[in-house]
């Protein structure tokens, strides 16, 4: 049953994609805290703070907390690490301005992690239903719309045109779409801006508002046990053939590995390759826009990852603590439940609910 | 873009003789603007073919695929800082460079390779100068370059094919300067003697390269600051006599501080790249190249 969850859930395709991140036993504290060092690691060399990321790895070394502080200790140099400007400020743009939008967007995401957990990896979201509707003052400054998030409606690598529904709710600062992020693949939210730079990096801070370190919190809550559990599947999955769908179009013209000449951009697998030289230079321009090859393996491994995740946990269901048990117990994806006819995983969640 | 030539610091006649080629993105834009002091086509039309000058050999054009060839360096592979004042270089290039830093034990090595990198080759490992028909200027000048120093140079397995190359690589060097590579330390046992020019494009080989190049700049030439390095890249005539009263030398320093602008790469960070760099502990062409590229990769036609 368990091992092949995910082929008899959702496919073999999703079971193939799960293999991209590999596998690991999730009784075993050794392999669990291995995954995760390896994933931390993968997002911060992509992202940008791996030297963040291996001071605070080897200041765990030797502890108490070299297993299960892992994730902890990782979020925590990513908060310290994107607390810090990596980019001179736009003086157009007053500090009081600046500091309303980071604290609507940190205010936004939060509520949505607290509201939204069952669907987290891809939000849309009517803006009136947001806190501060998703804008914030922009006083005097004429360059920037008062909303906290771009609009990203449009068809793209993540979804089909989006128009708000005809009962939504009117948005205020002439939000006109619901507002679409994809904290799955966080930094890269938006499906219209792949480029190697990922634009939710840009979510500035300011004291003591920081929606960067929000965002990468649930963002990497997905391959936590628990988030992982509470998340559902089904969306995901939904996301993920969306995705390759728009990037085989994109990707048509590229040889597959080996084929291709050194240097130049190959499909291996899943994932992009050049074989001696920069992914971080490679991409592919599109009809839904350019495709960096970085991001692109980025977004693969978060998928990947999280099904990684919900394999490795769905193979022991029922050996699990009852916290987590619970959320299975509470997912809205049948297949997931039905790993669990625990009755107390269920009656303690029906309490809580 | 300047045209900017390494003078032969890779060569036993370290004379004054061109090393590098054009920049990549500079060629690619501009066609041909000779303005480099050890351009050697200087005065000729724009992509004129020259006469009596060999056309690129078809076969050189043909991409190889490496056995033995290793990936670049990760982070886990260096140890210095991997995100203080890089600006916009790219991540993944990174580490090459920082383990370039870390091979020849010249602080402050990896951020000038980088803006040397950005404006040689715009990091592109595959920049090419000369295989294109309107580049006959840049296989004149390795053309040059080989048929000057050959007899006093250890013989090349591929000296007709580098004489026909032209320049390219992450620093754009001059094919057969290239494939001379350390002779000066280690005579007819330089790694690079029996390489296909080609092989320059394997990032690991053109930094190896690179550092030899640095060194020797830093060890024999009158370099006052940052962007006399530079400078030297291109020729070193220009940091003797009255060199530095030349227009070129100044547009090239001009040049070289407006890309690290441009790059994000401040040159005042000391604590990244001092404010004159030295050669003092280079450990040696055999040890860098250990370091670098480790063993000789082998080459492998592409279907």
């Amino acid at each position: 049953m368990s091992a092949s969850h995910l082929a008899e859930c959702h496919g073999g395709d999703i079971e193939a994609l799960a293999d991209v991140a590999g596998d690991f036993d999730a009784r075993s504290p050794e392999e669990s805290a291995a995954f995760i060092l390896r994933t931390w690691t993968g997002i911060a060399g992509t992202v940008g703070f791996a030297q963040a990321l291996a001071d605070a790895m080897a200041a765990l070394r030797g502890t108490r907390l070299a297993l299960v502080g892992l994730h902890a200790a990782a979020l925590a140099a990513f908060d310290r690490w994107s607390a810090k400007p990596r980019r001179p400020l736009s003086s157009e743009l007053p500090a009081v301005v600046r500091t309303a939008r980071a604290k609507v967007r940190h205010e936004v995401l939060l509520a949505l992690g607290e509201s939204r957990r069952a669907t987290l990896w891809a939000i849309d979201e009517p803006a009136a239903r947001l806190p501060a509707r998703a804008c914030f003052e922009r006083g005097p400054a004429t360059t920037v719309s008062g909303r906290a998030f771009l609009v990203d409606a449009a068809e793209n690598f993540f979804h089909d045109n989006r128009k708000s529904y005809p009962g939504d709710p009117l948005g205020a600062c002439r939000w006109e779409t619901p507002v679409i992020l994809s904290l799955g693949t966080y930094p890269w939210v938006l499906g219209s801006k792949l480029h190697r730079t990922p634009p939710a990096l840009d979510w500035d801070a300011a004291t003591p508002w920081n929606p960067a370190s929000v965002a990468m919190r649930l963002a990497t809550s997905l391959w936590q046990p628990l988030g992982n559990l509470q998340q559902d599947a089904t969306q995901v999955v939904q996301q993920y053939r969306h995705y390759t769908r728009a990037v085989d179009l994109a990707l048509a013209a590229v040889p597959t590995w080996p084929k291709g000449q050194p240097g130049q951009l190959a499909r291996k697998g899943l994932l992009l390759h050049v074989d001696h030289g920069s992914l971080d230079l490679a991409g592919i321009n599109s009809p839904l826009g350019y495709l960096s090859a970085t991001a692109h393996n980025f977004i693969i491994e978060r998928f990947a990852t999280f099904f990684a995740v919900r394999r490795a946990h769905a193979r022991v269901a029922g050996q699990l603590p009852i916290e987590l048990r619970r959320a299975i117990a509470h997912n809205p994806d049948p297949c997931l439940r039905r790993l669990t006819t625990d009755p107390l995983a269920r009656g303690l969640s029906a309490t809580r609910a | 873009m300047n045209k900017l030539v390494w003078i032969t610091l890779g060569t036993v006649a370290a004379t004054g003789g061109a090393v590098a080629g054009a920049s990549y993105v500079y060629r690619r834009k501009q066609g041909a603007v000779a303005d480099g002091p050890g351009d050697t086509s200087k005065g000729e039309p724009a992509g004129a073919p020259s006469a009596d000058r060999p056309t690129p050999d078809p076969a050189i054009l043909t991409p190889l695929a490496w056995d033995g060839a290793a990936g670049l360096p990760t982070a886990a592979d260096v140890k210095g800082d991997l995100v203080r004042n890089w600006g916009r270089t790219p991540l993944d290039l990174r580490p090459l460079l920082l383990a370039a830093e870390e091979a020849s034990q010249i602080s402050g090595a990896a951020r000038l390779l980088a803006i040397v990198g950005y404006r040689e080759s715009r990091f592109d490992p595959n920049a090419h100068n000369g295989n294109a028909a309107d580049e006959q200027r840049e296989r004149d000048a390795s053309s040059t370059a080989y048929t000057q120093n050959k007899a006093r140079n250890p013989p090349l397995a591929f000296g007709e094919a580098a004489a026909n190359f032209g320049s390219g690589g992450l620093f754009g060097a001059l094919a057969p300067y290239f494939l001379w590579t350390g002779v000066q330390e280690l005579g007819t046992k330089a790694p690079l003697l029996g390489a296909d020019p080609r092989i320059m494009f394997l990032p690991r080989v053109a930094t190896f390269a690179a550092c030899v190049y640095l060194a020797r700049l830093l060890k024999n030439y009158d370099v006052q600051d940052l962007p006399d390095i530079k400078v030297g890249w291109g020729s070193v005539s220009l940091l003797k006599g009255d060199g530095r009263t030349s227009e070129t030398y100044r547009s090239i320093r001009n040049n070289f501080v407006a890309d690290a602008a441009t790059l994000g790469i401040d040159l005042a960070d000391a604590a990244t790249i001092p404010p004159r760099l030295n050669a003092e502990r280079w450990p040696g062409v055999a040890t860098v190249f250990e370091r670098i590229v480790g063993k000789l990769p082998t080459p492998r036609a592409v279907s």
